[in-house]
């Protein structure tokens, strides 16, 4: 790099090779940052999603691609079955399969369960690329590989593309940016060629994620305030035309958006923008050929009456149904209470939630600050492409701050507008006579982070400084120890935050070594060995994608969240009492329950905590049978000790997460761990009644008593209740000698009702 | 152990034989459990005709301490014939409740005889409330004065005479055809039954009885412990497992004496009643299921994969056990339901042909337009018979990708796809006339 | 290449020898007539001076290629038409049918822009024969989506 700043002419020719290898560094490095769960678990897919998307990919790749699109699966939300082809965005899956049989054909033969687990952080690194070419075309190569050094280890970003972390994600925000460029690169050319490379990669990006609806607002939202500012061009008509007449035909085609694009709200924008930019166009024809006078009249004619027509057109159109009005998960977005009201099933999940205002620095660290000057120093400039930048920043920043979620779409902005102010500033303050070399040898300083270059180009500065030699090399120094904290904070996050697979946990023992905690695998692993093949598992949701993809069984409902009042069925069978839950489990045939319990390890993600979401869920559904209220003590508290509510008390979840849990304690207090509750135990306190189960039965119990599962009971033999058989073997007898002589007062009534049976 | 072994080994080849001679579905092994009071020669001819059928009979006094109902964990007997002792002694560890409903659980046939002079042991007491089958108390008996038995109760009115028309069961014991006949109840008491649905009231007592303690001398009527019909002398029980189960009210119902009485039909009653209850009769078979698409016959039966709208037909047969064979069990009340949650079809079978042990029954149908996961469910349950029940999961998935029809096949879409087709050719006509237009030179043709 | 690509195409502009007159589509025309009701006079004149202007100052390629996007009008108007008054039934199909229309319509129009030697000022990097190479991989894009949308 030194040799490069001294001898211009040979560093022109190296220069793109340094780049290619700092790219390629800095995707190594993208792809090494996200290998933490791999190196500390084991080759495995994450949490919950994934486990889907990979028994979907397992399927495409057994079966061929029609029968991919035409799946039906019948191991999921039974009875109901899931079109399972026809509601998916088989983007990943695809990609995968392609993968898979290339490198098949390469005699390569990797386990499919590998590509999936890589597939993120190589995709990763593809992302690093784009976001290099987005910056270029925004500021210069410096900041472009910044960005990409940015977007490589930002946590923000790791958060969903750690290895194993199978999920549309994992591509889409490749596609996200690389959609971007070609936008951009559509734009100022003017070209239909990249309008329709735009298209394709839209359409890529459809099949990939649901967040296409980003791509579909955010670029007609470009293209209007270019119109508005009087920036409207041809190029502007030809990239917009042809993306969006190409780019709205091959989105459906996908089975799962079909004819959304012209039905729905979301996508009403975007056709808008569609036809006034015909008419802006044609009004620039017509401008051109008649006198100015004419042209007034004409133009505030049409342009009213077309305006109106429009407006009535869509209100009518949405009021008459045709097109869908917006959709909840949509409104949420504007109204943060708004999905708590209506649809807790989206509010139950976490990662809706409203960002906490930590996360943001947590997740971009130094970028975060850095953010607002780039977005300034882009505004200064204000070129067209740079308007989409902030209308990118603006939208991205208010999405991220409703939906935890939507961080992952802020942070490539992030990292762009980031690269952008922090390469000004390295251009002002390392000002050499070669601009675009010392541009080069910041951005790769920052890559490598090789302190000896850095003293080599400070000690440059003092040579050519004008003036104050002391504030360069200040701000160069303290920006090179914030890009040093800023890769140790990225490791460090992605390291303890973000590479637990959630399948398996780990703690650390007391003398410092790890242990696993397997117990989900356990349990699922017990499943698929000890219950018939056609078992239904009903289980919370959360666990349905895993129940399929580790159990292979059967399940009532799982992560794909398509009917909330099946979910509210399984909700209303956990909170009820048994007497009323075992009709519903029998009518949905349920063999197996599985409850995830927390209490004994300390575990805070188990279903006693999600109780209140099952509750909340299913009263959304039966208002008069299940109250969120009857579940709080007098005093508004959650309580599961012995001042719980007897609602509490009796429902399927509780004495199913503590059914023999003060049995573990002997004569100790039985202390919920992650409650910090003692449940009342039987063995210290004579007068509290050991919970008992009569309609199911103890299957299994993890090691840690994570996972619980209890065998429905069939019904019984002898035609009794549940309760009288279960008391009867548990030797309670009851003594018929024990009736009153006026027994028979029952007996009565029920021999007439016999008489008239007969 | 020698002597286990040979027990064992005999057991089998008297199981083996009973399959062979089938005299009972279930086997042929009894375990008459006589309570010494009783005197075998006061019930010989019940005995003798229960020999007589074929059954294998151990009759064994409830002290006997090698009675048990099961060993290593199988069933020793195929049923049990339980009476009891006049007074209140225990009938030992291995006949208590438990044993007696593992031993119904296990598949095994159960006849409890209360003793006409006292009330039950605790252990049958407790036996029946599991059943929801309410036993009188200590003492009771049960009278009416306007049906006794003049010469064998004249002061009492305990011993009765009834009506065999007014049996409740047919498919258990049918009425004779003789409208003379009687059946004697030459005394005991009654019992109460719950709400077990499972219950098949067999006999109940005239409209005039009731029950009545006479130690207390007064009658209590206030409070009676069951009057009229809400007395029952028989009842069965059909377990959800097709045990059968009996409780008859006095031992004297089947003594020698009531046989001999004239005009007796309790003879024929015993035989029906105990051929019922050991599942010599009345016993149902579902001999094959089948479901297939209805277009193409010649597919494999029983898909585990239907598409929507498809038209489905679904075949059983049915076979009846009966005097040691199968036959063909006929009747036009036999329904199959389309499920999922909730019936989507509730269909009665017709019956088409039958063969020498089966009769079948078929229906067809089409799918309905909702993809899911379907059931075949064939419940048939009718008191006295062997409950059928047959549920077969099925998938229903939607219409496949290249299933509909197809635009061109649809003249709607004519205009649509010849524009395309328009549209495309234009385009060509176009790219050819703009490459041979060239530079502003060549004339301009369209 | 760019730079060679420039020279050309202004060289296209220069043989063409139109001034900065573009041309209204005729379907402009028909619109004008419709929508400018009140000045009826006005419009005559207005069209009249279109009219001859258009004639007059288009090239011959773009009067090509006006023609194909009046014939798509055609056929996009008379779909339209169709779907309204008779059926939308294969819905799929009427998508497809009409987007392709309109689709070839804009790709054209792009073509347009982009051949007018009066724009080349705005694409400095796309040459008439570069567009025309868009324009055909546009199309066969759009042909290929709605051929197979409309099964």
């Amino acid at each position: 790099m030194h040799f490069t700043t001294k001898l211009p002419s040979s560093a022109a020719q190296a220069l793109p090779l340094i780049r290619t290898l700092t790219l390629i560094t800095i995707a190594g490095a993208a792809i090494a940052s996200r290998l933490f769960s791999v190196v500390r678990f084991e080759s495995i897919i994450h949490e919950f999603d994934p486990w889907f998307n990979f028994r979907a990919t397992k399927y495409l790749v057994s079966h061929d691609f029609y029968s991919f699109l035409d799946w039906f699966d019948d191991r999921t939300w039974y009875p109901l079955g899931r079109v399972t082809g026809g509601t998916l965005y088989p983007g990943l899956m695809v990609t995968s399969a392609l993968i898979f049989h290339g490198l098949k054909a390469l005699t390569l033969p990797v386990d499919i369960r590998n590509i999936c687990v890589m597939l993120a952080p190589v995709f990763s690194g593809l992302t690093a690329y784009a976001t290099y070419l987005f910056t270029c075309e925004m500021k210069d190569q410096s900041a472009g590989l910044l960005a990409a050094a940015f977007i490589g280890i930002a946590p923000g970003y790791i958060s969903r593309s750690v290895a194993g972390s199978y999920d549309n994600e994992a591509i889409a925000i490749f596609l996200l940016m690389f959609t971007f460029y070609l936008w951009i690169k559509a734009l100022k050319l003017g070209s239909a060629f990249f309008g329709a490379l735009t298209a394709l990669f839209y359409f890529y990006m459809v099949a990939a994620w649901g967040g296409y609806v980003f791509i579909t607002n955010i670029i007609p939202l470009h293209a209007l305030v270019l119109v508005v500012m009087g920036r409207y061009s041809s190029r502007l008509y030809v990239a917009y035309s042809s993306w969006y007449a190409l780019g709205t035909l091959a989105s459906m085609q996908i089975p799962f958006v079909g004819f959304l694009p012209i039905r729905s709200s979301e996508h009403m924008g975007a056709l808008g923008v569609f036809g006034l930019l015909q008419l802006v166009a044609f009004a620039s024809y017509v401008r051109a050929r008649v006198p100015s006078k004419h042209f007034k009249v004409l133009v505030t004619v049409s342009a009213t009456s077309l305006l109106a027509l429009g407006l009535a057109g869509v209100v009518g159109l949405t009021l008459s149904g045709v097109i869908a009005p917006w959709t909840g998960r949509f409104y949420s977005l504007w109204d943060t209470g708004y999905a708590k009201i209506h649809i807790p099933i989206i509010a139950s999940v976490s990662e809706h939630q409203p960002t906490a205002w930590p996360s943001f620095f947590f997740d971009t660290f130094m970028l975060i600050w850095l953010f607002p000057a780039g977005v300034y120093i882009i505004f200064q400039e204000l070129r067209d492409e740079h308007l989409f930048v902030i209308i990118y920043g603006i939208l991205a920043s208010y999405f991220a701050g409703v939906m935890v979620r939507l961080m992952l779409t802020l942070t490539p902005i992030v990292c762009v507008c980031g690269a952008v102010a922090l390469s000004n500033i390295l251009d002002i303050y390392t000002n050499l006579e070669k601009p675009l070399e010392t541009d080069d040898e910041d951005k790769t300083k920052k890559e490598e982070d090789q302190s000896v270059l850095r003293l080599g180009s400070m000690s440059k500065k003092p040579l050519i400084g004008v003036f104050s030699n002391w504030s360069r090399a200040f701000v160069l120094g303290s920006f090179t120890i914030y890009l040093f904290l800023f890769v140790q904070h990225c490791t460090w996050v992605t390291s303890n935050a973000y590479s637990s697979p959630s399948v398996v946990l780990a703690s650390q023992l007391p003398d410092g070594s790890q242990h696993i905690i397997d117990d989900f695998r356990e349990a699922y692993y017990w499943l698929r060995k000890n219950t018939p093949e056609d078992a239904k598992i009903m289980s919370w949701w959360d666990y349905g994608y895993q129940i399929g993809g580790m159990a292979d069984r059967t399940t009532l409902v799982d992560n794909n969240t398509w009917n909330n009042t099946h979910i509210a069925t399984v909700g209303k069978a956990m909170s009820s009492r048994e007497e009323v839950s075992y009709p519903i489990l029998r009518k949905h045939d349920v063999d197996y329950i599985l409850v995830i319990f927390g209490g004994l390890l300390g575990y805070s993600g188990d279903d006693i905590n999600k109780f209140l979401w099952m509750v909340r869920i299913a009263e959304g559904i039966w208002p008069d049978e299940v109250r969120e209220r009857d579940f709080f003590t007098a005093r508004g508290e959650y309580r599961v000790d012995q001042e719980a509510t007897s609602t509490m008390k009796n429902s399927l979840m509780y004495k199913m997460s503590y059914y023999r849990f003060t049995d573990v304690f002997g004569r100790q207090p039985a202390l919920d761990r992650v409650r910090n509750q003692r449940i009342p135990s039987a063995i210290t306190d004579p007068s509290v009644k050991p919970i008992s189960l009569n309609t199911v039965d103890e299957a299994f119990t993890s090691e840690n008593w994570i996972v619980r599962i209890y065998k429905v009971k069939d019904l019984d033999d002898f035609g009794r209740d549940h309760a009288i058989a279960n008391a009867f073997e548990e030797g309670k007898r009851k003594t018929a000698g024990g009736r009153s002589r006026s027994a028979p007062v029952g007996g009565l009534s029920k021999g007439k009702a016999r008489v008239l049976r007969e | 152990m020698a002597v286990q072994l040979l027990r064992t080994t005999l057991l089998l080849a008297i199981v083996c034989i009973s399959y062979v001679s089938a005299i009972s579905v279930s086997g042929s092994r009894v375990l008459v459990v006589l309570d010494p009071s009783l005197k075998q020669e006061d019930y010989a001819v019940f005995l003798s005709d229960l020999d007589s059928r074929g059954l294998d009979l151990s009759i064994k006094s409830a002290n006997d301490p090698h009675l048990g109902l099961f060993e290593f964990g199988e069933r020793t007997y195929d049923h049990v014939f339980l009476t009891q002792p006049p007074t209140q002694k225990a009938l030992g560890p291995n006949l208590l409740a438990k044993p007696l409903l593992d031993f119904a659980k296990a598949g095994g046939n159960i006849v409890i005889v209360l003793n006409s002079n006292e009330h039950a042991l605790a252990s049958v007491r407790e036996f029946a409330v599991q059943l929801d089958v309410v036993l009188p108390f200590r003492d009771t008996k049960l009278v009416d004065h306007f049906m006794y038995d003049e010469q064998a109760s004249p002061l009492l009115h305990d011993a009765l005479i009834l009506d065999p028309q007014t049996l409740l069961a047919p498919h258990i014991v049918a009425a004779p055809e003789d409208v003379a006949a009687k059946l004697y109840y030459p005394g005991g008491s009654a019992f109460a039954l719950g709400n077990n649905p499972l219950i098949v009231p067999v006999l109940a007592a005239p409209e005039t009885a009731y029950i009545y303690d006479p130690a207390e001398e007064t009658l209590s009527s206030d409070s009676p412990f069951a009057t009229g019909k809400q007395a029952f002398l028989v009842a069965s029980l059909q377990t959800r497992s097709n045990s059968r189960i009996t409780f008859v009210a006095s031992n004297l119902l089947f003594s020698d004496e009531a046989f001999s009485k004239p005009n007796s039909f309790n003879r024929a009653f015993a035989t029906e009643l105990t051929k019922w209850t050991f599942s010599e009769k009345s016993v149902l078979k579902l001999e094959s299921v089948s479901h297939r698409l209805l277009e193409d016959t010649n597919t494999t039966e029983n898909p585990s994969i239907y598409r929507v709208k498809n038209d489905i037909a679904y075949e059983v047969s049915l076979s009846q056990f009966e005097d040691g064979s199968w036959f063909p069990y006929t009747a036009d009340d036999v329904q199959l339901e389309f499920t999922m949650l909730d019936p989507y079809y509730r269909l009665t079978l017709s019956p088409t042909h039958k063969t020498s042990t089966a009769q079948f029954y078929a229906t067809t149908f089409t799918a309905p337009d909702q993809h899911g996961m379907f059931s075949f469910v064939l419940e048939y349950f009718r008191p006295g018979l062997t409950f059928i029940k047959d549920k077969r999961v099925v998938t229903v998935r939607h219409f496949g990708h290249n299933e509909f029809a197809r635009s061109f096949a649809i003249p709607n879409a004519w205009p649509y796809v010849s524009s395309i087709v328009v549209v495309a050719g234009a385009w060509v006509v176009f790219v050819g006339l703009w490459l041979f237009t060239g530079e502003n030179s060549a004339k301009k043709t369209v | 290449m760019a730079p060679k690509k420039q020279v050309r195409s202004q060289k296209n502009a220069a043989s063409a020898a139109t001034p900065i007159a573009t041309s209204a589509a005729t379907t402009s025309r028909t619109a004008t007539t419709t929508r400018d009701a009140p000045t009826v006079a006005d419009t005559t004149v207005i069209v009249a001076d279109v009219y001859k202007s258009y004639i007059n100052d288009t090239p011959r390629r773009l009067k090509l290629i006006d023609a194909f996007m009046l014939f798509l009008v055609a056929v996009g108007v008379l779909q339209f038409v169709y779907c309204v008054l008779v059926t939308s039934y294969p819905f799929n199909a009427f998508l497809s049918g009409f987007s392709i229309t309109v689709g070839q319509f804009v790709l054209t129009a792009a073509l347009r822009i982009q051949a007018n030697p009066a724009n080349s000022s705005q694409f400095e990097k796309v040459s008439p024969e570069r567009a025309f190479a868009d324009f055909v991989f546009g199309s066969l894009i759009l042909h290929f989506f709605a051929y197979n949308f409309i099964n």
